[in-house]
């Protein structure tokens, strides 16, 4: 930041907080809010303020600069109009100042407020145009401004202060002239200033975007208050002026700061200690100094000393922490490792914390206490393309990648996202994710063989199922079909034959054909159901339901028609449904059951009674535990999911499988 | 009830073992009844004057210090201590310091401004609310981690410059009505009884932590204050800057209730 910077705000800030006193000073608020004092006066400090901010960046672009100057400028006119309205209207008697501050404030307010109608909204963010052809735009506003200014000032009017005050030059004809041309370009101007903030919404993507919204937002709501200024009552009118005015610095502010708007982070934190200091300096001062002036046999000169004493006794702790405060706000705990670790370790330990959820507590730790904007963790040889966690809004820059090692061996990959407007992860950032990183290693890496098992599991399960079913087809078609004919054989041997031994022989062998097809036929029924071989899975589902339906026992079936899914699927989904209508039969003593397979991206099981719940169905009988073990256990088997919901009115099993094993995403 | 359960964990049943007796309970509810009995009635009976229009005159001061927002001050702290008293939970810490606030900062004012019957007000807040204390099972946490908040810490130390330059000045009226209405009801007292708790109050929500949620009872009892007093003609100055730290003080706890990271 410039001395030339420090200086132009001068007009601004001093001539708004000058303005605030001496309003204060003489009583005269009420003629203060009638003036618009309030108004001007935001203009009047905040946005200098927010010009100096941005200005102090060293690396600010010749297009934002130019803007922060516009905002300079606009401060600086309203610092002059309202200094100029408590002037006049604190006035006893009319003078030389007086006449100048009468044509002041009823003209120099109009570069200062009209512009952020116009100028401002037209060179946000980067202080170019959208276009060649908005210079016509920015070009009548700038005329529009300064005829208005002009035709304003001549304006013959009195200004109502405590005395009655006429303007020292006016002439009618030539106001308004000028006032109309002005108003005639600024309209344009305005309509074109929103309209430009739009075009820029369009064109933009990502954080771009996110800067123009909360920017349009602001504009939005000053022009919204402004256009209804005449509707609403005096006071609230110029109050909810002065608010929205305040908007539009807080917008920009926000742009800055979350946004990445202009890239100015150590500036802003800066800007944001100093303020909040010097504000917490001002307010412990003035306490003070009022508590003291309130004992008995006080003494000005004493109070102040003593006040001035204790505040200056009190800044450098308050500095010190204000500066962490400041710190936390953009980094979270970064500068505190030991807090973001203890926060760590705290999730972790959380009573009945499952370990497949350390991936996710690691990524909304990063996120959460150090404020970065993403986080996401992938599991080394994991063959899934999606990552095992994710926390935060991730981002199109590429991440910041940490290595999870355990035992040497990499378990995993944490991904990192630098916050908005930074190009990469700060040191001291990546020093903290790192320790994170090597705090959960070892946690994750039992992740990461858990999943390993579950893989191999699923691997073996289907396996598994696919052999039982071609074992069943091969006993079925092969075995099974040899043993009756053979049976068939010897029936028809049986009946040619006239002698009595060779007949009992014979009638004998038969039997043991027909027991061995009857073995067969109990092995293949035992390797797979066969109701879905037979059947098909939608009219094998079916089936079971149609074997618990009892007189008071009212079934109602609602099953997918073509629902189909891997062997050891369809074996999983039968026995689960099975042992899940059974448990309700035996345990619930429900009136009304529901069959329920639905066929989408999965499979879905529901099967569900109105019966007394789990807890009072488990007293009366033992093992229903071990049922429902089973029915968890097959979901799990083949890379799915049950959840039982219980209460006293009724029980609901659900199971959520893949159609291929392994396959639920 | 419904519980949700993955088997075959078994059913987890609320524990019940850390409620409060039957003993406690009745402590808690005689306490209860001791302290809040007075600011019941009296927030019933002022807010009929309010709707009955009587003592207009008194208006603003019905509707701020002299009534809701006292109340408010007063009755919030208890039924929140008495609530966690009742669950068998330790009392949040934000409500224990409301409630030792309102106490030390009615004794102050009351040594300030005796007149008007306030030392006997305070005195009796003072006593039902140690009953409370008393009854309850946990006590609250008072000493808690600092943690300046860059925000929030401005924002109070400059209430703290308008709201006790404010009590100042209504101590200063209260002690100058000798006669009269307000020398046998301390009006100014409360004002400026009130105006002390909520500058403590934001300087509690600026610097501790676990005391951030007085900042929300703040900005609703300034943003009340300022519009009671524009809205009934009271003195622009002093409302204008109470509406004005209302509203810095929700755009402040508006970012920092967002940056604050679940736990």
């Amino acid at each position: 930041m410039t001395a030339g910077a420090a200086l132009a705000a001068v007009p601004g800030i001093g001539g708004g907080v000058l303005a605030l006193v001496l309003a204060a000073w003489h009583g005269t608020w009420d003629l203060a809010v009638d003036g618009q004092v309030p108004v001007d006066a935001v203009v009047a400090i905040a946005y200098p303020m927010t010009a100096l901010v941005v200005l102090s960046s060293s690396a600010l672009r010749r297009g934002a600069r130019a803007l922060a100057w516009i905002l300079m400028v606009a401060g600086g006119c309203s610092g002059v109009a309202t200094l100029s309205t408590v002037v006049a209207q604190v006035a006893t008697e009319p003078s030389t100042a007086t006449d100048v501050a009468v044509l002041l404030l009823s003209s120099v307010w109009v570069p200062g407020f009209l512009s952020l109608l116009t100028l401002v909204p037209l060179f946000y963010p980067d202080g170019l145009l959208p276009g060649r052809l908005w210079r016509l735009a920015a070009g009548a506003a700038v005329i529009g401004i300064a005829l208005l200014t002009l035709g304003l000032g001549l304006y013959p009017e009195t200004f109502e202060g405590r005395i009655r005050l006429p303007k020292p030059v006016s002439h009618l004809g030539i106001a308004q002239g000028l006032t109309y041309a002005g108003a005639a370009l600024l309209l344009p101007a305005g309509l074109a200033g929103v309209a430009s903030l739009v075009v820029r919404l369009v064109r933009t993507r990502g954080l771009a975007r996110r800067q123009v919204i909360v920017f349009l937002a602001a504009a939005a709501l000053l022009i919204a208050v402004t256009v209804t200024q005449g509707s609403l009552p005096s006071p609230v009118d110029i109050l909810a002026q002065a608010v929205a005015a305040a908007m539009v610095p807080i917008a920009i502010g926000v742009a800055i700061t979350r946004h990445g708007l202009y890239e100015m982070d150590v500036a802003v934190r800066r800007s944001l200690v100093a303020v909040s200091l010097g504000t917490c300096l001002a307010g412990a001062y003035l306490t003070l100094f009022a508590l003291l002036q309130a004992l008995p046999r006080h003494e000005s000169a004493l109070s102040a000393a003593v006040a001035a004493g204790l505040t200056g006794a009190i800044m450098q702790p308050l500095a010190k922490r204000l500066t962490a405060g400041v710190d936390r706000m953009f980094y979270g705990d970064r500068a505190d490792p030991f807090a973001v670790t203890s926060a760590l370790a705290g999730r972790l330990t959380e009573a009945g914390l499952d370990v497949a959820l350390v991936p996710q507590v690691l990524c909304d730790t990063v996120v959460e206490t150090l404020r970065l904007p993403a986080a996401r963790v992938w599991l080394a040889g994991d063959s899934s393309d999606r990552p095992v966690a994710t926390a935060g809004a991730v981002g199109d820059e590429p991440p910041a990648e940490f290595e999870l090692r355990h035992r040497g061996d990499v378990v995993a990959e944490l991904d990192v996202w630098p916050r908005a407007g930074e190009q990469g992860l700060h040191p001291r950032d990546e020093l903290v994710v790192r320790g994170l990183a090597d705090q959960v290693a070892p946690a994750v890496a039992a992740v990461q063989l858990h999943r390993q098992l579950q893989r191999s599991r699923e691997a073996l399960v289907a396996a598994r199922e696919d052999e039982r079913l071609q074992l069943r087809r091969d006993l079925h078609d092969g075995l099974g079909a040899t043993l009756a004919g053979l049976r068939l054989q010897v029936e028809t041997a049986q009946y040619l034959s006239d002698q009595p031994d060779v007949d009992g022989l014979l009638g004998s062998a038969g039997d043991g054909v027909a027991q061995a097809v009857a073995e067969v036929r109990a092995i293949t029924d035992g390797l797979r159901p066969a109701a879905l071989d037979e059947l098909g899975l939608a009219r094998a589902l079916s089936a079971l339901a149609d074997r618990v339906r009892a007189p008071g026992l009212e079934v109602e079936v609602d099953i997918a028609e073509h629902v189909a899914a891997a062997p050891a699927v369809e074996v999983a989904l039968h026995r689960i449904a099975a042992e899940a209508l059974a448990n309700a039969v035996r345990h619930s003593g429900a009136r009304r059951l529901s069959l329920r397979v639905r066929d989408g991206r999965h499979v879905e099981l529901h099967v569900s009674d109105d019966g007394v719940g789990l807890r009072a169905g488990a007293d009366a009988t033992a093992g229903s535990g071990l049922g429902l073990a089973s029915m968890r256990q097959r979901a799990e088997e083949v890379g799915g999911t049950l959840e039982l919901l219980t209460s006293d009115s009724g029980t609901t099993v659900h199971a959520l499988l893949p159609h291929s094993v392994g396959d639920l995403t | 009830m419904t519980t949700h359960t993955n088997t075959p964990s078994p059913v987890h049943l609320p524990d019940l073992s850390d409620r409060p007796g039957r003993g406690r309970r009745s402590l808690l509810v005689v306490a209860g009844v001791l302290a809040c009995g007075v600011p019941v009635v009296f927030t019933l009976n002022i807010t009929r004057m309010l709707v009955m229009g009587i003592d207009t005159d008194h208006r603003f001061h019905q509707l701020t210090g002299q009534g809701e927002i006292l109340f408010a001050l007063w009755l919030l702290p208890l039924l929140a201590l008495l609530r966690a008293g009742w669950q068998g939970r330790r009392p949040g810490t934000a409500a224990g310091w409301a409630h030792l606030v309102l106490v030390a900062a009615g004794a102050g004012c009351a040594v300030a401004a005796p007149g008007g019957g306030a030392p006997a007000l305070v005195g009796l807040i003072g006593i039902t609310g140690s009953f409370v204390w008393v009854a309850l099972p946990l006590r609250p946490q008072l000493r808690v981690g600092v943690q300046v908040d860059p925000l929030l810490m401005p924002v109070a130390l400059a209430a703290s410059a308008v709201l006790l330059p404010y009590a100042v000045d209504q101590i200063g009226l209260q002690n100058a009505a000798t006669t009269g209405f307000h020398s046998e009801n301390p009006h100014y007292f409360d004002m400026a009884w009130i105006a002390v708790v909520l500058a403590a109050y934001a300087l509690l929500a600026g610097l501790l932590p676990a005391a951030r949620v007085l900042a929300t009872g703040f900005v609703v009892a300034m943003v009340w204050l300022g519009s009671a007093g524009l809205a009934l003609g009271e003195s622009t100055a002093w409302s204008l800057s109470f509406l004005v730290v209302g509203v810095l003080t929700a755009a402040a706890s508006v970012v920092v209730r967002r940056q604050t990271p679940r736990n």
